[in-house]
């Protein structure tokens, strides 16, 4: 009863639902750029955010990426391109239907998996957040860093085709984090006498300039999207007997969403891939899949929207983003003065609360704005895009600039778009960089307290249970990761030779 | 086999500068047993290492493949032109940089907006003009007026 009455509280006194559906909104439409990626359209928002409480601001956030994930279907559906990475598994039967006269259907199938997805997935994320958060309470300087090195650990699977390159971007990230004033003894370090430097560079601007800007930077070497049919499409829900038809890939879709969101590197694309394919096994009629199946594109459209609620949980437990969203939703935290974690629910309660309840009407408001806002998606999706990029070029500007009034932060915020490009060029991924940036600190401070307490004993680690056994499930994810990455290869070579 | 070539190269460099850098960090009388410098040392030798194996590894791919694999066509523009392409989109952004502190924020987006559309391949014109001002002016509305956000420059109008 206390808890409703938070809520209506809440409800009453901070703008939740129309920051919700502001958020919705934002994300479907972003989405539905082709290139531009939940990341980006998230990144593009963060200055609106500034001036709001906290709660609020968060709540805009992960709204974005809820619309985000449903917008990048959209193109998949109607132009065969996808607007996000996740929504790559709609395009199979989603661009199929679109060829014979169902895109409504599609886009309908799509919408209706997406909040079935999404409220899986926010109940998930109520369920296992606190619990997490609570084992943190009991932690040392050395389970931090322990915490830190298992964040990193990501990285192995985070590496795509190339795990020597996933190790150099995380290095790279870990370089970037150790600019500013040392956090033992406060030496400058890398800041070749610039004032602006002495507090480190803020996560928030390198993630702007690698997703946002280096994206930018690559579009403007490459020609117009594909246009749109505007005459033919009008969202159509499905029907009673559909609906029954969807609820098993559906299931898959959330569950796998679920497992997927919860692993830190995951992610949504490996999640709607995953559900794809069981959903597929399972079907009464796999052989419609891959020519305009319901089914092909109920399971990965509710995996990716189960995965925007369930990212969450190791960012808000533990401060560990496990994609490239997650990581400017921990950028929209730290700007505001929250930092995840057990305290992060006992001193700021009203933030999770908000962040729920928030969550709740995001996905009401999907189902609502996504029939409402497919015109203006079709209409800006056929807007030349030199024009978009002027304009996303001008709100990067204005947004950077609003968050600390600095113009130093935008050279920044360049010379992080300029690496960005130059790591999209030679294949470096970009995840292990942000994940080095954001982790950089918390390894580096923590490894250096417990040598201290220690008297530089590194059997410290081994001594504290908890930092033993993050230390323990680390390797285990590294050589998990390395085993399937070996089990793969040698399959790969296998069918090659066949 | 070429991009991964320049992916070590470009590590390796970046070890070296950032170890020279790294060396010449102050002591201080407070520092600990690993000290400032102590990590970021690590870390670039660890980067020096990552290069050296990833240009053993390309190096040993090619050779194994040589034989059997016929050389690769490259599809989509190629990594100059995606550079000079770049280049000259960084370059409005740092013009846009350097002049709003000069001209005012409505003025410099007044001029940002038509050179990257010019940039992307739009004619100029009348349309370019007024769409351009029209978005300048809502991007002042939105975050001078409605945000309350004090953007540089003293001709705001």
């Amino acid at each position: 009863m206390d808890t409703l009455t938070q809520i209506f509280e809440l409800l009453l006194t901070t703008p939740l639902v129309p920051a919700a559906a502001a958020g919705v909104a934002w994300g479907i439409l972003g989405g539905a750029l082709p290139g531009i990626s939940p990341s980006i359209t998230m990144a593009l928002v963060l200055p609106f955010t500034y001036g709001m409480d906290p709660g609020s601001a968060i709540v805009m956030l992960s709204a974005t990426y809820v619309g985000a994930e449903y917008g990048g279907s959209i193109p998949a559906i109607l132009i065969n391109t996808p607007g996000t990475n996740a929504a790559a598994a709609t395009v199979l039967d989603g661009y199929a239907m679109q060829q014979q006269g169902r895109g409504g259907e599609a886009l309908g199938i799509s919408l209706y998996s997406g909040v079935i997805g999404s409220f899986f997935g926010l109940l998930m994320l109520v369920l296992l957040t606190e619990p997490l958060a609570r084992v943190a309470l009991a932690f040392t300087p050395m389970a931090y860093f322990a915490l830190g090195i298992l964040g990193l650990s990501v990285i192995a699977s985070l590496s795509g085709e190339s795990l020597l390159k996933g190790l150099a971007a995380g290095l790279i990230g870990l370089m970037v984090a150790t600019v500013g004033s040392d956090p033992i003894s406060g030496v400058p370090r890398f800041t070749f006498g610039e004032a602006d430097l002495l507090d480190g560079i803020p996560p928030i601007l390198i993630m702007v300039g690698l997703f946002a800007v280096s994206e930018l930077l690559q579009q403007s070497s490459t020609g117009e999207w594909q246009k749109a049919d505007r005459t033919r499409t009008r969202l159509k829900f499905p029907s009673g007997r559909l609906r029954r038809r969807l609820l098993k890939p559906q299931l898959f879709g959330s569950v796998i969403g679920t497992f997927e969101g919860v692993m830190p590197g995951a992610g949504g694309t490996i999640a709607s891939f995953m559900s794809y394919n069981e959903a597929r096994r399972w079907s009464r009629h796999p052989e419609e899949f891959g020519k305009g199946s319901p089914e092909g594109i109920a399971a990965p459209e509710a995996a990716n929207n189960t995965v925007a609620a369930t990212a969450l949980v190791p960012v808000l437990s533990f401060g560990i983003p496990g994609s490239n969203s997650a990581a400017i939703l921990l950028g929209g935290l730290l700007v505001h003065g929250l930092i995840p974690g057990p305290r992060l629910f006992e001193e700021n309660g009203d933030v999770i609360l908000s962040l729920y309840t928030g969550l709740f009407f995001a996905t009401i408001s999907m189902a609502i704005l996504g029939m409402l806002i497919l015109p203006a998606c079709l209409w800006l999706v056929n807007r030349p895009k030199a024009y978009l990029m002027a304009f996303i070029y001008a709100l990067i500007f204005s947004g950077v600039y609003s968050i600390d009034y600095s113009l130093f932060d935008l050279a920044l915020v360049l010379a992080a778009g300029a690496m960005g490009l130059l790591m999209r060029l030679v294949g470096l991924p970009f995840l292990p960089t942000v994940l080095g940036v954001v982790l950089g600190y918390l390894v580096e401070s923590n490894y250096r307290r417990s040598l201290v307490l220690s008297g530089g004993d590194h059997m410290i680690f081994v001594e504290d249970r908890i930092a033993l056994g993050l230390l323990a499930v680390a390797a285990l994810f590294i050589f998990g990761s390395l085993a399937t990455r070996a089990w793969l290869l040698v399959r790969r070579r296998g069918s090659a030779a066949k | 086999m070429a991009r991964d070539l320049t992916c070590s190269l470009v590590l390796a460099a970046i070890a070296v500068v950032y170890y020279l850098l790294a060396s010449s960090i102050g002591a201080s009388a407070l520092a600990d047993e690993v000290g400032p410098a102590g990590l970021p040392l690590a870390y670039a030798v660890l980067l020096g290492a990552v290069a050296l194996l990833l240009a053993a590894k390309t190096a040993l791919e090619y050779w194994l493949a040589r034989a059997a694999v016929a050389p690769q066509q490259r599809s989509g523009p190629g990594m100059g032109f995606v550079l000079r392409r770049a280049a000259g989109a960084l370059a409005i952004g740092a013009g846009y940089v350097a002049i709003v502190d000069v001209i005012g924020y409505w003025l410099a987006l007044g001029l940002l907006i038509p050179a990257m559309a010019l940039y992307q391949g739009r004619k100029l014109g009348r349309g370019l003009i007024v769409i351009s001002i029209t978005a300048a002016s809502a991007f002042w509305l939105l975050f001078v007026w409605l945000l309350d956000i004090p953007m540089p420059g003293p001709w705001i109008p």
